[in-house]
């Protein structure tokens, strides 16, 4: 990868892997420093990525430094099958973003990473599976698994309405 | 109790049934157990309903559908099947919907704040820029050391005895000698008229001059004490010229300062002092030299706005004069 593909890989890419880690994060200066650690070590293999590639690298990257952030601080637990919250109370919440907001970070982490990247990224359950080191089988049922809370959660709130 | 549970074969009961006959006491208590039976109870289930099972899909399987919908996993003839279903099932439909309203949508107005620190440069690109970079600080260091300078450089030019050194031309000593033995004939004659002038000669002859001084530029610093006493008033205009040539006080103001922390020369103010306090009252023309040479050092502090004229080798008048201040004043000797 050339210097200039480096520089159009941080135009393209570093907004994206930017709101992929502060949605998971919820931390603006964690994630900042995150997507600077990861081009750094990017521009430290530029000679070894090659363009094409190099979106989900950054992404892989991201996913695991992040994962690694959050293990370290022991702020929140990887738990694969989470038991989900049946009464989270999303009544002051009006708008609907704001609902799917907060009830995605009542997902488990890994639900809540597959389908942000599903979601924001449009990434196949195969890339996916390889960004985040997880059989396709897996990715697809975390996918389900989330969205089947997330209609859920809406469910609610229209019954309240 | 086989027997009674009807587990017997034929052979086992007509055996079981001739001993009996045998033992009476058993044979009663048979007939008593034969007599016993529980009373059937009359219990229901009462939620049968909910254990019916009819031939709609399970909840799991019309969620799994449904996500497999919205993430366009259906085959095409799948997809139709399911959205013909949906049209029959309006309650499923409403959960499809809620499906596809929970699908996340990215804030495109979050950006990464500090694109510009990821950026890179190429090695020219890279460069120029360090390159742009020292030239500035470069630049930023020089206009500090020529601001610093140029203070200096007030600060020395401020001091009139520079002045006198930066204006005055570089003379021979030599020069200087032999003129001022001229200007002190001029003045001693016309005063000692009836001196042969055998003992003028003889009287100039006594003017003690160092030979360092007369034929080498020294600096204060290696002339003796005792020397310094000797000299007559003709040497107090000599030094500041001799300094000014050996040691370049103007051109290098770095080195003057630092001579003059050492403390080892005379400031012009100091030395003429010092003169005054060591020179006879009698001796008027000493005294008189002085005078000149302090008002040739205020006129040439002055730019020549301060001058003085003689008369028969005296000073006779002080002038003054600047655009808007001039006055003179006579001065009785």
């Amino acid at each position: 990868m050339t210097v200039n593909e480096y520089n159009q890989s941080v135009d393209q890419f570093s907004d994206r892997i930017y709101r992929f880690i502060l949605k998971n994060l919820r931390d603006e200066e964690r994630a900042r420093d995150i997507v600077q650690d990861c081009y750094e070590k990017l521009w430290r293999n530029v000679d070894n990525v090659s363009f094409e590639k190099v979106k989900p690298y950054m992404f892989s990257m991201a996913y695991h430094t992040m994962i690694d952030v959050i293990r370290k601080e022991q702020r929140i637990s990887i738990v694969e099958d989470h038991q989900l919250p049946e009464d989270i109370h999303f009544d002051q919440y009006s708008d609907l973003g704001e609902v799917l907001d907060k009830a995605l970070a009542q997902l488990p982490e890994i639900q809540r990473l597959v389908v942000l990247l599903r979601d924001y990224e449009g990434y196949s359950y195969e890339e996916i599976a390889q960004i985040a080191s997880l059989s396709e089988s897996q990715v697809k049922v975390y996918i389900y698994r989330g969205r089947v809370f997330l209609k859920n959660v809406i469910g609610k709130i229209e019954v309240l309405v | 109790m086989d027997y009674l549970d009807g587990k017997l074969e034929g052979k086992e009961i007509d055996r079981f049934l001739d001993f009996i006959e045998q033992n009476p006491d058993l044979k009663e208590e048979l007939a008593g157990i034969e007599g016993l039976k529980l009373p059937v109870e009359k219990v229901n289930f009462g939620n049968k309903k909910a254990l019916y099972k009819t031939g709609k899909q399970k909840p799991e399987t019309e969620n799994f559908t449904a996500v497999a919908y919205m993430e366009g996993d259906l085959s095409e003839l799948d997809r139709k099947l399911f959205l013909k279903h949906l049209e029959f099932h309006p309650e499923q439909a409403k959960e499809v919907e809620l499906l596809m309203k929970a699908r996340l949508q990215a804030d495109e107005t979050i950006v990464f704040p500090s694109k510009e620190k990821l950026y890179r440069r190429g090695f020219p690109k890279q460069l120029i820029y360090w390159g742009s970079r020292a030239a500035a600080i470069l630049l930023l260091a020089f206009a500090v050391w020529t601001v610093f300078n140029y203070n200096h450089w007030e600060r020395i030019v401020s001091q009139p005895e520079n002045i006198v050194l930066k204006n005055q031309e570089p003379i021979n000593s030599e020069e200087i000698i032999q003129k001022e033995k001229q200007e002190i004939a001029k003045v001693e004659i016309p005063e000692q008229t009836n001196i042969p002038a055998s003992e003028i000669k003889k009287e100039t002859s006594k003017i003690v001059v160092p030979e360092s001084a007369a034929k080498k530029t020294t600096s204060i610093t290696e002339r003796e004490p005792e020397t310094l006493d000797l000299i007559r008033p003709i040497l107090a205009q000599l030094e500041p010229v001799e300094r000014a040539q050996e040691n370049e006080l103007v051109a290098d103001p770095v080195r003057n300062e630092k001579e003059d922390t050492q403390s080892e020369y005379y400031t012009i103010d100091s030395y003429l002092a010092e003169k005054v306090l060591k020179i006879k009252r009698s001796d008027k023309s000493e005294s008189k030299s002085l005078i000149e040479s302090g008002l040739d050092l205020a006129g040439n502090v002055s730019g020549n706005r301060l001058r003085y004229e003689t008369e028969k080798g005296k000073i006779s008048k002080i002038s003054f004069d600047t655009r808007l201040l001039a006055f003179s004043i006579p001065v009785k000797n």
